[in-house]
């Protein structure tokens, strides 16, 4: 408990980088409109699965944040030695990277849905299909960035590594939003989140005590 | 079965046995693959509707099925790897995944060229397609992430779990991309559907299966022995195998 | 307590250190004296089970057991109470505010404790990593180099805290570059070339 205490803690000292995941947010899909065209209609059929990648990329941006600063200035090797279960630090490292990289972004998605002519239903189905599917993504990303930390290989790596990993919850999360809720890729996509909870945070967990060791 | 496992986890017994495997492994391959490929380039008869492009199937069909069985050997080795902290599978691990990711990368290419002729185009979203282009990927992480950690045991540690991991998803990424493919191309031009083969043109199709499964472990003992023999530089047994021999 | 054999580690194509048989019993003090880069630290890091490629033996029969690296585990943007109920909780324990603040006053951070770390000195960051120390009750201690980049009151209050430690019948490993004067040190373990 007061791991996540200490995640929320260290969330609030640093608006800046919630802000961050915000203006990428917000600026990259800004570019669309410019790159591609200005006509809605084009605009409308493209927006959720461009939001989507977004997304995606926003959260592999946010990946290694939290955990490199735990990686330099030790606590995370107190984490390995300590009582509470690594399974548990790594879920939490997972809930907080959620937290400040995901959670203002599926907020502000009203604001990117306007920029991109979405209509509100879609909408609705895109914020749902984003607050059920980004949480695996995080926890994918907690992974791989406790397998590249202290490699010095910087972004690249981390996207190599972990790209096939979230190609599920992308096709789920845009197909469940642009079919309207079709309940289907709802149920697929929320098991696929129950699985990820339930598995990922033991694999964290093993490449933990091996981050350390680096 | 624990004393059988126990021997062959050991480098210096499975180093001595896997030399005797050898000569058969090549033999098999140095069979199988030219008559393979004689066979079915030269002497099956051209497909009714296709003519004679489909004969890189010879190449892409073996390649696309070694692609993922190879994955989930190497996936299978890591598991070990992690489980029984052998040394042995670690070098099974890495020596696999190069050997995987160009099988992958062959049957990406021929799938192409393929294409070309069926589709009209070298890239469609096919599913199948897709789904090897990511099984590239899976390999390429697990490649990069063992170089990046370096030649430590623990590196290859990291990366056997990423390809175990990688192994328990790729039924969910087949699917996925499955559903995915289904929802967007209507199956006109699928692969999967194909009138049966006569016997003269799968027969030389299944040597070709079964000779690049042993030119598989041909070369990925091949390479394994080597990265023993580097390994093992500093060990007993291998200094007096190779003195003996000067 | 905590016992190796033949305890070795190969790195870079070289190897660190060989053969290493030690043992450390309850009461016991044992020094690691070494140069820069004879594989000290990499030591303490196998003792405290944070580095696994290494050959041999090490046994660790103590309930729990606390380490010090080079790295304390304090985050910069933390205050100094904050890591240090942090660091305690990761140990399972949860000591009250007076206690926590009683000893930061011990170690001379009384007037620190809201100050975040990032803004403290490297001496005086020391001392709240080592306050976890003077908290807990682990059987074993692990201090890489705790003596270096204190003051002459810090490190006498360090002394004074290991010494009431081995009284009480904890084991003690540390390292430093001197031999220190008014612990008792009942072994001493020389690494690198002799």
């Amino acid at each position: 408990m007061g791991l996540l205490k200490r995640e929320l803690r260290l969330l609030l000292r640093s608006p800046a980088e919630v802000v961050q995941s915000l203006l990428f947010g917000v600026l990259v899909v800004a570019l669309f409109p410019l790159a591609i065209t200005p006509d809605p209609d084009v605009l409308r059929q493209l927006s959720v699965g461009l939001i989507w990648v977004v997304t995606l990329l926003t959260s592999l941006l946010a990946a290694d944040r939290s955990l490199l600063s735990d990686f330099e200035d030790g606590s995370l090797e107190q984490m390995v030695l300590g009582v509470a279960p690594l399974w548990w630090v790594c879920l939490v490292k997972s809930v907080g990277h959620w937290l400040t990289a995901l959670l203002p972004l599926i907020v502000i998605t009203p604001l990117l849905g306007m920029m991109l002519a979405m209509t509100s239903e879609t909408m609705l189905w895109l914020m749902a299909s984003l607050l059920v599917g980004t949480p695996v993504l995080s926890l994918f990303c907690v992974l791989g960035a406790m397998m590249t930390l202290g490699l010095n290989r910087g972004g690249a790596l981390l996207l190599v590594i972990l790209m096939p990993f979230l190609v599920p919850p992308l096709v789920l999360g845009t197909q469940w939003a642009m079919t309207l809720g079709q309940p289907f890729y709802g149920y697929l996509l929320a098991g696929l989140l129950c699985v990820s909870l339930m598995t990922l945070p033991f694999a964290t967990a093993s490449v933990a005590r091996i981050a350390v060791g680096r | 079965m624990w004393r059988w496992f126990h021997e062959w986890g050991s480098p210096r017994y499975f180093y001595a046995r896997s030399g005797r495997l050898l000569p058969y492994l090549a033999g098999l391959t140095l069979l199988l693959i030219p008559t393979g490929i004689v066979w079915g380039l030269l002497y099956a008869p051209a497909d009714y509707q296709q003519g004679h492009s489909y004969r890189i199937m010879y190449v892409h069909v073996p390649a696309a099925i070694l692609a993922q069985s190879s994955y989930a050997m190497m996936a299978a080795a890591g598991m070990v790897s992690l489980i029984w902290r052998l040394k042995l599978a670690d070098a099974a691990m890495q020596t696999a995944a190069p050997i995987g990711a160009w099988v992958t990368a062959i049957a990406l290419i021929t799938g192409a060229l393929w294409g070309k002729p069926m589709w009209g185009t070298y890239w469609v979203w096919d599913a199948r397609l897709t789904s090897t282009l990511i099984l590239l990927f899976l390999f390429a992480g697990v490649l990069a992430l063992r170089q990046a950690a370096g030649p430590s045991q623990s590196g290859g540690r990291a990366a056997a779990v990423l390809a175990v991991v990688g192994l328990i998803n790729l039924p969910i990424i087949k699917f996925s991309v499955d559903w995915w493919f289904t929802l967007h191309q209507p199956a006109s031009f699928s692969v999967t559907e194909k009138p049966a083969m006569p016997i003269e043109m799968w027969a030389p199709l299944l040597a070709m299966v079964i000779g690049v499964y042993g030119w598989f472990f041909w070369v990925w003992l091949l390479r394994l022995r080597q990265e023993i023999r580097e390994r093992e530089v500093r060990s007993e047994w291998i200094r007096q195998r190779y003195q003996n021999e000067f | 307590m905590l016992r190796s054999e033949s305890l070795s580690c190969f790195r870079q194509g070289r190897w660190l250190f060989e053969d290493l048989d030690f043992e450390v019993q309850s009461g016991e003090v044992l020094q690691i004296i070494g140069d820069n880069g004879v594989g000290k630290s990499t030591l303490f890091r196998i003792l405290a089970g944070l580095l696994e490629d290494y050959d041999g033996k090490v046994e660790i029969a103590a309930r729990s057991c606390l380490f010090l690296g080079h790295r304390y585990g304090l985050n910069p943007r933390l205050t100094v109470l904050e890591n240090v109920q942090f660091l305690m909780a990761l140990q399972g324990e949860v000591p009250s505010e007076d206690t926590l603040l009683t000893a930061l006053a011990k170690l001379g951070l009384l007037d620190e404790t809201q100050q975040r770390c990032g803004e403290l000195s490297e001496g005086q960051r020391k001392r709240v990593a080592l306050t976890r120390f003077l908290l807990s009750n682990a059987e074993l201690w692990l201090l890489d180099e705790a003596f270096s980049a204190l003051d002459h009151h810090g490190r006498q209050t360090l002394l004074t805290l290991c010494q009431s430690h081995v009284d009480r019948g904890g084991g003690l490993v540390f390292s430093s570059h001197q031999a220190l004067d008014p612990l008792m040190v009942d072994k001493t373990l020389r690494l690198g070339p002799a």
